[in-house]
Formats: C-alpha cells, structure tokens, sequence
C-alpha cells in the first residue's frame, strides 16, 4: 500500500521534485565557479566563508520552498476530486495519513541526497584555505530536518482542513516571527514574555531552530 | 437473508439544512436495488454517509455487518463504489490507476482488471484527466468491479454517458451480478434504466424516503383508473377519501359505507375529469379488484384501468407524497 501511494506520488510531483532535486545539486556546485576568483591564501578566506553562507542560505530556501510545493501538490490532487477516492478506500484515515506524510518525507530525502551529492562534487572542485572546510553532510542534514519540519507544518495545516484554521496557523505563525525580530525590552511588558517565547522557539535545540541557525556549506 | 444495507433514522444536516431526515433503507442481499429520487433529494448524501464519508447526526448505518463510519474500513474492502464523479487522480495513467487501485484491495482480480479493459476498450497509457466521460466512467466502473465486490454501490453511474455506453456499463454490472450474485445499490433519476435491472425500489424526496418496495409490485401494482360516479371532492390520498363515505370500518369489498381508507387499493392521486368521471391513481392494485369494483365502491363504475410505466409511478408516487405533506418509510401512507 505504502508504495503504490509512494509511487503516485512520485507520478504527480516528479516535475516539480525533478526541479528541486535539480536545483538541490545545483546549488552547492555553483560554490565552485563562484569561488574562483578567490585565491587559496587566508585573506580570502572570508569570501569563502560569504559563498558558502549564501549557498547555504538559497539551500535552505530551495529545500522549505520544496517542502511547500509537495504538500501543495500532494493535497490538491485529493482536493480536485473532493477526497471521494481517499475516502472511499479500505484504509483506516490515520494511516493514509501517515503514508502520505511517510511518502513525502522519503521524497524530501531525496531532495537532501541530492544537496549531499552536489556538495560533495563541489567539496571535491573546490580548493579551499587549509583553515575552512566544506559541509556537504552536514548540509544535506540540515536541508532534510528543515524540508521534514515545514512539509509537517504544512500538512498539519492542510490537514486542519477549515479556512479559517488555516488562516490562524499562519497569523500565529507570522506573529510569532514578528516578536522574534522585535527587542523584547521594545516590547510593552505584557508582549515581553510572547517575544522571550518566540525566541526559544527558534533557539537553536527550539522546535525552529534549524531554520535560523546558520546554514554554512564552507566554514571553518 | 440478512442486509447488504441497513439504514435506521439516519439523520445529516448540512449547516441549519436537513439534508436527511430520519431516513431507513433496507437493501436485502442479493438484490438489486434501485435508489430512485429527483435532483437534490439526498441520494448522493445517503451514498456518502453510506460509504463513511459523513458522519450522521443522529441513525444508525450498518454496511455489510459493519457499524460505519466507525467500523466502516473492513466493509469497504467488499464494496465496490463508482461516485457521481470522477475522482480518480488525473495525473495517473489508465494501469497506474489499477496498480494504485488493487493495491487497497486484497480481493482485487488482475486478470477480470485487464479483461474489462480490454472489453471497454480502455487505452493502459491514456492518462485519466484524458479521457473521456464515458472513458472515465468505464474505468471507474472497472475499478468497482474488478475488487470481486459484495455490495456494488454506484451513485449515478450511466449519468450524462451516450447510449452505447450507457449500454455497455449496464451490461457490464448485469454479467457481474448474474455470476457472482452479488448486491447492488444503484442510484439514478433516470428511471427506465432502474426498471430494466432492479428488483428493489425505494424512492427518496426531500431527504426522506417515500416508498421501498419490490420492484415487482411497483410496476405491476401502481395504476391508473378512470371511475365515473364516484363523486367526492378531488384531492389525493387520504383527503380523496373524506367524501366517499362517512364513517370507516367497512373493510375491503364492504359495499355501501365504504371509504377510500377501507378499500383494498390505496388512493395516491385523484383528478375530476368531464362530468362525473375522473381518473384515480392507485397502488397495490390486484387484476380481480376490477370486477369488484362496483361491489367495493356502490354507485361507482370502473370504466378503465391503465398500466403506468416506472417512470409514471415514480411521479405519481412523488406527487402524492407532496401534496400529503408526509412521507413514508415503508410505502405505507402516514398516519
């Protein structure tokens, strides 16, 4: 059962997974030419370090925005039809579900081989001050616990059916990264404890926190 | 013989909307009922409620033995359904629909799979958001089939199909019952079609049932009469009767006395035609009643009796219903 829905789901979100997936091995590759100009001496170190920041950072774009996009996908299908197939079909609803978020998790998994292969072609191009190193591993860690928390949230969204729920997840959502940003001591006092909250929720170790943490492929 | 279906006051509102209301269904095993009803009277709800999909505010809804929706899960692996609608995924081809399908089925027939494809001439490559109406409703109705089910249920399945179609998916669903014996709970307002292949009947308006009964007795018990010299106020049912006779209790073939609650047959609908005829149509006419009829009724005179087809009884049956205000669960007149 679980891998019929595995491969129809394969069929239904391949061209837009063959894109991430394309773009997953892409991005750290693209560290080498973007590199080239730097010398291998420590000055230029930094610009490394810079590359490999923002190769991190359009990772995890590419793997949260990938995430999105099958759970998008993955639930319009049912929508179209008005979940009458789901439905109708001899299987306890729970376990649907938990096939469909399985399925979804091993085709992010997917995505994040893909990240650990591109970055480690480039961690094999690139020629990198004896002081820095790639992280191709760890990258592709990252992308695959960052792609898992936002395809969840988003399915647990999805699932939570109703507009208007939706709508509160997401203003809760937005609100709690607003108070993130805003200086708790900014904040009149009954908001302080909402922004000291926001903020161990994205801590690192916080249920968040591998979205804002630093997402670096080269580092020292 | 125990129940495919069993409905007992099932209840669904949609918002403040009764959708259904106290509604019971019996659907004997083996048979092939016919779930007859204008658009919008609640078919395709009772279908979803059927099939787990939503829940009932108040009832009971056995399937198969099965308490759904809570214990729905094991009946449906026995069912095989065909929605008003396609609802299969458009992005999967015509085999990976079937792989996709038996995958859920543990009785699931490979070989009755490929032979109905191949009977409907379905392409396995042709993706389903491609195809056709009647493509689509040949493939959906191959899906059923191909489980081996015990209970068919099949909302509105010849819907909007050309007649060659139409043709083949019937016939499709009389082999598979004539070889398996299998139930099947067919909803459709296409009437003549219901006639051809039911033996059940039951008859839904407004959310609630009119008359269940066997198909049998329908066709050959609802008439229509053209009786002079029974003067009354026109009106149906039992209003119709309030002017044949005073008092009650005169019983079948009572001669003079007798009202329309007393007789034998039972007064769905009554026009007044020129002069002092006019034409009545009953149910659970018998052929014998004609000769006593001037016995069951003094002073009146049986001038014709006419066959309606299933499709006039379905209105007729509908009408009377409407003008009484009050619907029954067994066919039988409200109190």
């Amino acid at each position: 059962m679980f891998v019929a829905m595995l491969r129809a789901q394969w069929v239904w979100t391949r061209a837009i997974m063959l894109f991430f997936l394309a773009a997953g091995f892409a991005l750290p590759v693209l560290s080498v030419p973007m590199s080239a100009r730097f010398g291998i001496g420590w000055i230029s170190a930094n610009g490394y370090v810079e590359v490999g920041g923002m190769i991190g950072l359009l990772v995890a774009i590419t793997v949260c925005l990938a995430a999105v996009a099958l759970v998008v996908q993955n639930w319009s299908v049912d929508d179209r039809g008005r979940h009458v197939y789901a439905l109708s079909l001899p299987i306890a609803r729970r376990r649907y579900l938990l096939y469909r978020l399985g399925g979804g998790f091993l085709l992010l998994g997917m995505l994040a081989v893909a990240v650990w292969l591109g970055g480690a072609v480039a961690a094999g191009l690139l020629e990198l001050p004896e002081s820095l190193h790639a992280y191709p591993a760890s990258l592709a860690l990252r992308a695959l616990m960052a792609a898992w928390l936002v395809h969840a949230i988003g399915f647990l969204v999805r699932f939570g059916a109703g507009q208007r729920a939706r709508g509160v997840v997401f203003g809760a959502l937005i609100l709690l990264f607003l108070f993130v940003l805003l200086p708790a001591e900014t904040l009149p006092a009954p908001l302080t404890w909402l922004s000291l909250a926001s903020r161990a929720l994205v801590l690192p170790g916080g249920p968040f926190g591998i979205l804002v943490s630093p997402w670096s492929f080269i580092d020292v | 013989m125990t129940d495919a279906i069993r409905i007992r006051s099932l209840t669904y509102r949609t918002g403040r909307e009764f959708a259904l209301r106290g509604l019971d269904l019996t659907v004997p095993s083996g048979s092939v009922y016919g779930f007859l009803g204008p658009n919008g009277s609640g078919k395709t709800t009772t279908i979803k409620s059927l099939m787990g999909m939503l829940p009932p505010d108040d009832g009971t809804i056995d399937l198969l033995g099965h308490r759904v929706p809570d214990d729905v899960v094991p009946a449906l692996a026995r069912v095989g359904y065909v929605p008003e609608r396609l609802h299969l995924y458009p992005a999967l081809s015509v085999d990976e629909t079937m792989r996709y399908h038996a995958a859920f089925y543990p009785r699931w027939d490979a070989r009755e799979g490929d032979r109905l494809k191949r009977a409907f001439a379905l392409r396995g490559d042709a993706l389903v958001g491609r195809l056709s109406k009647g493509e689509a409703g040949k493939l959906m109705l191959l899906l059923a089939l191909a489980v081996r089910p015990e209970l068919l249920v099949l909302d509105e399945p010849t819907d909007g199909l050309d007649p060659v179609v139409r043709r083949d998916v019937l016939s499709a669903i009389v082999d598979y019952v004539a070889a398996s014996k299998a139930t099947v709970f067919i909803s459709s307002h296409l009437v003549h079609e219901q006639e051809r292949i039911c033996d059940w009947v039951g008859l839904l308006d407004d959310g609630r049932m009119v008359a269940e009964l066997p198909m049998s007795e329908f066709r050959a018990g609802v008439k229509r009469l053209r009786v002079r010299g029974a003067s009354a106020p026109a009106g149906a049912g039992e209003s119709a009767g309030a002017g044949l006779g005073a008092g009650a209790g005169a019983g079948a073939g009572a001669g003079a006395g007798a009202t329309i609650a007393t007789l034998p047959f039972r007064v769905l609908a009554r026009r007044t035609l020129i002069g002092s005829d006019e034409e009545w149509v009953v149910r659970d006419w018998r052929p014998d009643m004609r000769g006593a009829f001037a016995a069951l009724l003094p002073g009146s005179t049986l001038r014709e009796v006419e066959d309606l087809d299933l499709e006039d009884s379905f209105v007729e049956l509908l009408s009377a219903a409407r003008a009484r205000g009050q619907i029954t669960t067994d066919g039988r007149e409200a109190a």
